[in-house]
């Protein structure tokens, strides 16, 4: 066994984990009811903080990892030898499950009482966004792990008890087509639905419905690519991966990623600029335009989410795509995901860092003209006001203690797991 | 939509008497005094001590100098018959009892603010364990908040006393400008005032059918007011 992989996992997971034990107070029980002090009473304007954009991002990132490289899956099929990502397509997926795990816990950390949570499953109600995030982020959590075990399976023919032979039949060709087909849907109908937990509400502007929908779908690629880009130059450095003849070669894969990866980011971009074209335009939305052109959320968006997530990616993968080279890609993708970070901060704040001043004429009375504004500001002042974001120490907390965690259960299952193409599982499904 | 809940609570028998009860704010007659603020801290122990309250009264200056209005406007839970903040609930702790009230389970809400953004009124706020630890130094054994959840008004539902279902701040109004009754009986004055066209909701563009309804009379030109 690895000894620096073995040390790293227990020390990202003792500390990760630590950090967490302590944004609860030491005590999870009275956490998961909201009853200790560590919580900060939340009074801010913008009651959706870092951890609602980390659960976002996070997600969107492992749905992502799991979508694209699964979709290579099946559409290689019946020629594996064409699949870029043959033979990592096993550590692809616990990468997928891997980065879901700090969503998670901040989707948790991000409310008052966890426990209460449970009541998601026990009196669901079909009309709220987080409702149906409670359920898909179980139902494709069950796809990834199920994609896992049929992966397993692959490996595990040769052995003849029950559990293997349930391994190898999940891994028989239809039943894996199913498997990875039904883990894209619930992947796709996850960003579509996290997106739409900023687009459902009816309070704020209408291009926040359906157009958040496609614009998480498509990051979900956008990220998933990068996510990719980032950890496989790196394993290959690390493992010291030798070229395997059967398959495209690693500077083949990285051309793909890069292509793939241009591809994406001017979605993306399209995307934004679509974005801001119709919020500037529109007279009700302008407001939000100015926020992000020239306001105070405009070194976000133009140089975090235009020039880093979109602009400099593309001509990074771009070279990655003539080139091959592993380190321009493992650059797009940094550059990538902190693009993608702030693209997500915009998407959450910026609705809710504006309060509207609603003309109400036909309330008024005659011969008079009222506006009145929706919350309970008033008065003679622009037509919409600026709200203030922070992020709070509990934010804080929970949002590195859940990435520590990560980087301490991601090494965990590559020291237990058989990930690679040349580990066998001999232990059940453990190496 | 209507359910019964069980949280103790919430369940008294009194506001069952009618399915949509109905609340109108006269404006004109509003002192800005805010003993019915002080009523309904009393009465449903609101965390006073972060400046959060079920109502508040909104003060305006309306016009420029010498042409200015003062004009106080009372703010509550509008008991939206189509409710944003029940529709975005995950857990299904934002409920509509009898009555047509918009109530919150307390043991049910996970604190995830949804509903909060949802609201187009701003009329929720989460009420916090150090919140419940104050009430208790406050009002010791008739302390009401249990557990933490996300609070706004409930016409009382639950603490007005049996028989005279009248929330707290209409009781307390010395302007009469708080009228509350149900919408169902043609003969109250909240139904005349809405059926004479007299008092009208807030932002009728959102569709969410608030049964708060106000009624403005004051003219443009009355002391100059208006803030075009
Ligand atoms: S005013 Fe707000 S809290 Fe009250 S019922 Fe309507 S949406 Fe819900
Ligand atoms: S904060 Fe409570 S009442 Fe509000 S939406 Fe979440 S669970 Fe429902």
């Amino acid at each position: 066994m690895n000894k620096f992989l073995l040390a790293w996992t227990i020390i990202f997971i003792i500390i990760g984990g630590g950090i967490l034990l302590y944004g609860m107070s030491f005590n999870p029980m009275s956490w998961a009811n909201g009853l200790v002090t560590f919580i900060e009473p939340n009074d801010e304007p913008i009651p959706w903080g870092l951890l609602v954009i980390g659960y976002m991002f996070f997600g969107v990132i492992g749905t992502g990892v799991s979508t694209y490289n699964s979709l290579y899956e099946l559409f290689n099929k019946n020629h594996p030898e064409k699949n870029p990502f043959k033979n990592i397509s096993l550590r692809n997926e616990w990468i997928a499950l891997t980065v879901l795990i700090p969503g998670w816990i901040m989707v948790f950390a991000s409310t008052y009482k966890p426990g209460e949570a449970v009541y998601i499953y026990t009196s669901f109600r079909d009309t709220s966004r987080i409702a149906w995030n409670g359920l898909l982020y179980a139902l494709v959590g069950i796809g990834i792990i199920l994609e896992i075990l049929a992966l397993i399976g692959e490996k595990r023919r040769e052995y003849k008890d029950p559990i293997s032979r349930l391994l190898a039949w999940l891994s028989s060709k239809s039943v894996l087509i199913l498997i990875v087909g039904y883990a894209i849907l619930m992947e796709l109908i996850l960003d579509a639905n996290l997106g739409s937990v900023f687009g459902y509400l009816s309070t704020w502007v209408y291009e926040f419905g359906p157009f958040m929908s496609m614009l998480f779908v498509i990051l979900s690629f956008y990220s998933g690519i990068a996510m990719l880009s980032f950890m496989t130059p790196l394993y290959n450095r690390f493992r010291k991966v030798k070229e395997d003849p059967n398959s495209l070669s690693i500077h083949e894969m990285y051309k793909i990623l890069g292509r793939d990866g241009v591809l994406a980011t001017i979605a993306v971009g399209f995307s934004l600029l679509w974005w801001l074209w119709l919020t500037a335009t529109n007279q009700q939305t302008s407001a939000w335009a100015e926020l992000m052109i020239s306001g105070p959320y405009s070194v976000v968006f133009l140089i975090g989410g235009v020039l880093v997530g979109v602009i400099i990616p593309i001509i990074l993968y771009g070279l990655v795509y003539k080139r091959g080279s592993s380190h321009m890609l493992v650059t797009s993708s940094i550059f990538t995901l902190l693009g993608m970070f702030s693209i997500i901060t915009i998407a959450d704040i910026i609705p809710q860092s504006i309060t509207w001043y609603y003309s109400v004429s036909p309330i008024s009375p005659s011969n008079s003209n009222w506006v009145y504004e929706l919350r309970s500001i008033f008065n003679n002042g622009p037509s919409w006001t600026h709200l203030p974001f922070n992020i709070s120490f509990y934010d804080i907390v929970f949002f590195i203690g859940s990435v520590l965690l990560l980087l301490g259960i991601y090494t965990l299952g590559v020291i237990l797991l058989p990930l690679e193409e040349d580990e066998k599982p001999r232990h059940l499904i453990f190496k | 939509m209507s359910t019964q809940v069980s949280n103790p609570y919430i369940q008294f028998g009194n506001t069952q008497a009618c399915k949509h009860w109905g609340f109108v704010v006269k404006v004109d007659q509003c002192l800005g005094c805010d003993a019915c603020v002080a009523a309904c801290t009393i009465e449903n122990q609101t965390p006073f001590w972060r400046g959060l309250f079920r109502t508040h009264v909104e003060d305006l200056e309306l016009g420029e100098y010498p042409n200015t209005q003062r004009v106080f406007v009372p703010r509550l839970c509008m008991q939206c018959e189509n409710p944003p903040c029940y529709y975005v609930c995950p857990t299904g702790a934002t409920q509509i009892v009898a009555g047509g009230i918009v109530v919150v389970d307390e043991y049910k809400c996970m604190g995830c603010l949804y509903c909060v953004e949802a609201c187009p009124y701003g009329a929720r706020y989460f009420y916090t364990y150090e919140d419940i630890e104050k009430s208790k130094e406050y009002f010791g054994l008739n302390s009401i908040h249990v557990v933490p959840h996300v609070d706004k008004c409930t016409f009382c539902y639950g603490t007005a006393p049996e028989g005279t279902y009248t929330p707290a701040c209409v009781r307390t109004c010395p302007g009469h400008a708080r009228v509350f009754g149900c919408l169902d009986d043609p003969n109250s004055e909240v139904s005349i005032l809405v059926n004479t066209g007299q008092a009208v909701v807030l932002n009728p563009e959102l569709n969410v059918q608030p049964k708060v309804f106000y009624v403005f009379n004051r003219q443009l030109g009355r002391g100059g007011g208006g803030n075009s």
